[in-house]
């Protein structure tokens, strides 16, 4: 076996992106399979010329390629070389052409190889739950909301997405760590006498710490609101709440505008963090008038408290500027928190925990009508071991996603018996047990069978695909009776249960890490925008960016639209702040809501989402290679090839009139480099008149004296340090020959195909909802679903439907 | 405790004051039984060998790094300006990289930084084990710890990965690490504590018992992720126990008050400062022997006067004057915070001689041009571990032409004494120039 290194056709890429989380593992090897000899004639023949070990044109030499097909590596290379022939790339046209028959006979034999060696390796890799996963399952078990998903180490993603099963490693670290994590999720779930009422907390805030800042900052006014007109100084925080318990809270906030005939927009955060880190729960506004009341529901946790931001023009106002100020803020007259509100007691970990074992007071008698008292409750047992044995599974089998035997039960009765022997209580056994068992392979992994699922295995794929959940009573029930996978109506069956999940709130977590994953929206916050260049770029953009993304995919879902909406559609989620960044007039306040769209606002479709636009950008400059890479993978289902050894990155230089595409055009001119680059730029070409922020550009900006300042209408009268830059080219040309002059050109191509998005957009959900991914031999069943979904209309939801209904799916 | 030998160092035994820092001298007694003899006596007071290696993972503008003279003479630049005071106790050493790294995205060489492997996040990478790993592992000193492996904001990811090639997540931040490290608990507490160790092996006794039978119902190709599990729960009951043990030691006393967490993330300087405080007490109180630390790489504004601009974004200057010189602040801040690592190294002293002079503290980057993300002509300073030092070594050409990284992790491994010739790309057994 050839054991040299084969490079890539050249590329030059100098990919932004990704923070350094944890790399993808490969998929495993299994045995070897060697590419047939039969290919050499026709390599000897077209290729090896140019290819060889002095040549190495694209950095391929073929005479030391690797011919093990089960190598991850070389099977990648060996894919992109089969791929390069088809599609008539290779030999290049200047070249002697072989024969159609030969050119067939060299692929039909290559890809028979490629498919046996991948139909071996493929399959999804024993695949443990992600750490979100993991929370998100501890507390649907327990009914509690624990946050233990940060105590664990990250976890690897593959393939963009980060539920890949053989991404997914494990080490004693980890294993320790759930076992510390599960002793804190049930120990929340105790929920021991009787619920704890709720009160309401009726709050000013001109009290307590607050007071201090009246006549300060803040403004008594004469009808008792406290007028906030700057953020200057002092955060608006409720010091008195008193938080006792972790449940929801319902929150009523009597707010106006002060000296404002506008709303005046404010952020509200939760959590226990100073603000940079407490975690923003929505965007509401202020009217003007009389105090009107915006209420909301939200989680808090004890000791944690709520914190107002209201967005001010004036963040700078010393405090002697504050009498005679006459701008706009925002005035609170009273806040009152409801609650906890808990709609179970017992918790229903609880229950799961201990069964109908009552419980006893056991604190001192005489001690009880005293206002500090806390009682301390012992489960009362007469036969605790038998109580043990008789409690056990069904946690067990509530915990393991399926029924459980007595054999799976034994090792961890036995725990809790020897627990028990040594003098513990039942409940400190029934704890040590049930740790035991939420760190046990049948907690942690899906447990998938070999070849076709059983109904338990594809029970818990639709439920953690959809609600990144554990399967519910519905689902569990319809595989205690094989319905999901009876050979007569389980296509019936799934496709009613898939359609239950997604109408239900749940599939709000779909939505969001499909959508996060798919357009690497978790990197928002990656890169931001240079203050100078991009001095606009503010928290309400971002937060109405990402909302934009989410609201569009869940109605093309929840329509069930045609998939080619995410390549163009004349509609898309706009509030002010977004519409104003995209130049749309019309659109007041902080409501999302679905807008029209004319063709003189350059959007439509997810390329044109300044989410999308941003995270393909960094912060100061776009790349055409970048953005173009980020196209070809999400868009059109191409993974493009990494850049070579030997070739430096172009460096950007913002500093003179040279743009990057300029630079680039030099190493697009050498041959081995437009190879690829003939692919991978075009779409970053089409995306040029857009900037790192994703807002609408004609000329680049720039810093320094040497270009003209830019006129108001570009500023918003705002005094800028950027300046007029060179004008965008957004021109090009894609590998077949179709010239566009902009994104909207461009995007006429993509319609033109619609089945390649299709099938690229099949292929993500597909490795989404198996945790694997996508290979050759599973290039059939893909082509396919994206076939079948055209033949229907192509709707989202059932293109969703066809995925579930797959083999891709069916099977490990 | 009758031998005159350990008579004579009975003073040096009680505490060693250094930079504010006093430390008791483990190694000493790990290592000196009751009734010694002489030559075990002096054996022991050789002092034992370490290992820290920090990576930041933005690098540093190269221009500003590395001096145009090779040799002694080098016209120091303006951040080696910062170490002056050590200067003759580190190399800044130019021309070095792993082999193709060019990988998934720009920073994932980050991944592989003490590992070498080519093409980190691509299909069929998978990652090796790091040089402080191997270390730990071929060494196996007997130490509360066998390895440290920290994150500059306590938790997180780390550059050092496992025999099996699985990233070890950080230690924890520096309260937590200074109760690892010195704080004995009551004896309820130690108690309390051991009886918890224990549970935890009955736990996982439990769940290999599980696994084992489930084993059996598992296709080949789950076997291998099994594997990562079955040997997990083994190496952590292995480690349970280890803690057991060493929870019925007495840990060793220091004389510095316990460390503040530093909650500002943004404040990257304290953040530095006080987990450099961590690695020399962990040394100097022969905690561990073997330390790695992902420094302060961060998207946002860091908190430092003068700079308002994201570091991330600093680091993709595009050659901007003004962007350079931003990040300018940033790195000088980094480095006088290696500059105080050194001074902390230095100023421990064990058996007539500085801490830093048994330690190989390595200071690099992964990247050696982030504005391109070029993981060539890496940024690589090595200091202490008895090398004449004082110099910048050559010890490649520049780009393509670079020498291998690893030659100088064998070159180290040899200085501690783990005799090995290769690893990861090494071809070589050491770099030119450094002796």
């Amino acid at each position: 076996m050839t054991r040299v290194w084969l490079l890539m056709a050249s590329a030059i890429l100098f990919f932004d992106g990704v923070p350094t989380t944890l790399a993808a593992a490969p998929e495993p090897v299994s045995t070897s399979v060697a590419v047939s000899a039969a290919v050499s004639p026709f390599l000897k023949q077209h290729c090896v010329d140019c290819h060889d070990s002095s040549t190495k044109e694209g950095g391929l030499d073929l005479t030391a390629l690797g011919d093990d097909l089960a190598d991850a590596g070389w099977q990648a290379r060996w894919v992109r070389i089969h791929d390069r022939v088809r599609d008539g790339e290779m030999p290049p046209l200047d070249a002697d052409q072989p024969s159609v028959a030969d050119r067939s006979a060299f692929l039909q034999t290559l890809s028979t190889d490629l498919s046996t060696a991948h139909t071996k390796s493929k399959g999804t890799v024993l695949r443990r739950l992600n750490r979100h996963e993991y929370e998100r399952t501890l507390n649907a078990l327990l009914g509690t909301h624990v946050e233990v998903a940060d105590l664990l180490p990250d976890d690897g993603r593959a393939h963009g997405f980060d539920n890949i099963g053989a991404a997914l490693d494990l080490s004693p670290v980890q294993i320790q760590r759930y076992i510390e994590a599960a002793g804190i999720a049930l120990d929340a779930c105790v929920s021991f006498g009787p619920r704890p009422d709720s009160k309401v907390q009726s709050l000013t805030f001109d009290t307590g710490r607050n007071a201090a800042n009246i006549g300060k900052s803040w403004i008594k006014r004469s009808d008792g609101a406290v007028a906030v007109v700057t953020m200057c100084c002092s955060p608006v925080k409720v010091y008195e709440l008193q938080i006792r318990h972790t449940a929801d809270y319902r929150v009523r906030l009597h707010v106006s505008a002060h000296q404002s005939e506008q709303p005046v927009v404010y952020r509200a955060h939760a959590g226990r963090d100073f603000f940079d880190s407490m975690p923003m729960f929505g965007v509401f506004e202020a009217p003007p008038g009389d105090a009107t009341i915006n209420e909301f529901n939200v989680l808090l946790r004890p000791n944690e408290t709520i914190r107002l931001w209201p967005e001010l023009p004036q963040n700078w106002l010393k405090d002697t500027d504050i009498p005679g100020y006459e701008g706009p803020g925002i005035a609170l007259h009273q806040l009152e928190v409801e609650g906890p509100l808990y709609t179970e007691w017992p918790l229903r970990g609880h229950k799961l925990r201990f069964g109908d074992l009552p419980a006893e007071d056991t604190g001192p008698k005489n001690q009880r009508d005293k206002p500090w008292y806390r009682p301390r409750y012992q489960l009362v047992s007469t036969d605790p071991a038998s109580d043990l044995a008789r409690v056990l599974p069904p946690f067990l089998a509530a915990a393991f996603r399926r029924p459980v035997t007595d054999d799976i039960a034994a090792p961890f009765i036995a725990v809790g018996r020897a627990e028990l022997a040594e003098g513990a209580t039942l409940e400190q056994a029934l704890r040590t047990a049930q740790i035991a068992a939420l760190c046990s392979p049948d907690f942690l992994f899906l447990l998938e069978p070999q070849s076709r699922l059983d109904d338990y295995a594809v029970a818990a794929r639709l439920s953690y695909a959809l609600w990144g959940l554990p399967p519910d009573a519905e689902l569990l029930d319809l595989a205690s009776k094989g319905e999901l996978t009876h050979a007569d109506h389980a296509s019936k069956v799934l496709r009613q249960q898939t359609k239950r999940l997604l109408a239900d709130s749940r599939a709000e977590h779909f939505v969001r890490h499909f959508t996060d994953q798919w357009l690497n929206l978790r990197e928002i916050d990656f890169t931001t925008p240079d203050k100078q260049l991009y001095p606009e770029y503010d928290r309400l953009l971002r937060h109405a960016m990402l909302e934009e993304s989410r609201l569009f995919f869940a109605e093309v879902l929840g329509e069930n639209l045609p998939v080619t909406e995410f390549l163009h559609s004349d509609w898309t989620f706009l509030n002010e702040r977004l519409a104003r960044h995209y130049g749309i007039d019309g659109v007041a306040g902080v409501a999302m809501r679905r807008v029209s769209l004319k063709p003189e606002h350059h959007r439509g479709g997810v390329l044109a989402h300044a989410s999308v636009l941003k995270v393909s950008a960094n912060g100061t400059t776009t790349s055409p290679v970048t953005r173009g890479a980020y196209v070809l993978d999400r868009i059109l289902g191409i993974e493009p090839p990494p850049p070579p050894p030997g070739v430096p990155g172009v460096e950007p230089d913002i500093r003179g009139a040279t743009t990057l595409r300029e630079q680039l055009e030099k190493h697009r001119s050498l041959v081995t480099c437009n190879s690829c680059h003939r692919t991978i730029d075009p779409p970053g070409f089409a995306l040029e008149n857009y900037d790192v922020m994703g807002a609408w550009r004609e000329n680049y900006r720039r810093l320094g004296n040497d270009f003209p300042k830019p006129p108001d209408n570009l500023t918003g009268g705002r005094n800028v340090q950027w300046r007029i830059g060179p004008p965008v080219d957004a021109s090009g040309k894609t590998p077949d020959g179709h010239e566009f002059s902009n994104l909207s050109d461009y995007k006429q191509t993509l319609l033109a195909k619609p089945e390649t998005f299709t099938r690229a957009l099949a292929q993500k959900l597909a490795v989404y909802a198996t945790g694997r991914g996508m290979g050759f031999s599973d290039r059939a069943e893909l082509d396919r679903i994206a076939r079948v979904s055209a033949d229907r209309g192509d709707g989202f939801r059932d293109l969703v439907h066809e995925v579930v209904q797959s083999d891709l799916f069916r099977t490990k | 405790m009758t031998s005159s030998v350990t008579k004579k160092h009975i003073a040096r035994r009680t505490f060693l004051r250094g930079a504010g820092v006093a430390v008791a001298l483990p190694w000493l007694d790990a290592m000196l039984p009751a009734f010694a003899t002489k030559a075990q006596a002096d054996g022991a007071l050789t002092p034992p060998k370490r290992f820290v290696a920090i990576n930041y993972g933005l690098g540093f503008h190269g221009p500003h790094l590395f001096p145009q003279q090779e040799g002694a003479d080098y016209e120091p630049t303006p951040y080696l300006k910062l170490l002056a005071e050590h200067r003759d106790q580190f190399s800044v050493i130019s021309g070095l990289s792993h082999p193709e790294q060019n990988g998934a995205n720009g920073h994932t060489s980050e991944f592989t930084v003490l590992t070498s492997v080519k093409h980190p996040g691509l299909p069929g990478f998978k990652n090796g084990v790091s040089i402080d790993q191997f270390l730990a592992d071929k060494w196996q000193p007997d130490t509360r710890f066998p390895s440290l492996v920290l994150n500059v904001g306590g938790r997180g990811d780390s550059i050092s990965w496992s025999g099996t090639g699985v990233n070890l997540p950080a230690a924890g931040t520096p309260e937590e690490l200074f109760k690892m490290m010195f704080v004995t608990g009551s004896p309820d507490e130690v108690a309390k504590q051991t009886a918890e160790l224990k549970r935890g092996r009955s736990i996982l006794d439990t769940v290999n018992d599980r696994a084992r039978s489930l084993q059996r119902q598992l296709g080949p190709r789950d076997q291998e992720k099994f594997d990562q599990y079955l040997t997990s729960v083994r190496e952590l009951e292995q480690r349970l126990q280890s803690s057991e043990d060493w929870a019925q030691k007495p840990k060793p006393q220091v004389d510095v008050p316990p460390p503040k967490n530093v909650t500002d993330r943004l404040d990257f300087v304290a953040r530095s400062r006080v987990m450099h405080q961590m690695i020399a007490l962990a040394l100097q109180s022969d905690s561990t022997r073997i330390i790695t630390l992902k420094s302060t790489a961060m998207n946002d504004v860091p908190k430092l006067p003068g700079v308002d601009t994201g570091w991330h974004d600093l680091s993709h200057h595009g050659q901007d004057d003004q962007k350079i010189d931003e990040l300018k602040l940033i790195e000088e801040a980094e480095f006088r915070e290696i500059n105080g690592l050194l001074t902390l190294l230095r100023g421990g002293q064990e058996a007539g001689r500085s801490v830093l002079d048994s330690t190989h503290l390595l200071i690099t980057s992964n990247l050696g041009n982030a504005s391109s993300h070029s993981w060539r002509d890496l940024p690589v300073i090595l200091a202490g571990g008895g090398f004449q030092h004082g110099r910048h070594v050559v010890a490649g050409g520049s780009g393509n032409d670079n020498a291998r990284f690893c030659n100088l992790f064998v070159q180290i491994a040899q200085r501690m004494g783990v005799e090995i010739a290769q690893f990861g790309s090494s071809d070589g057994t050491g770099v030119k120039g450094l002796i």
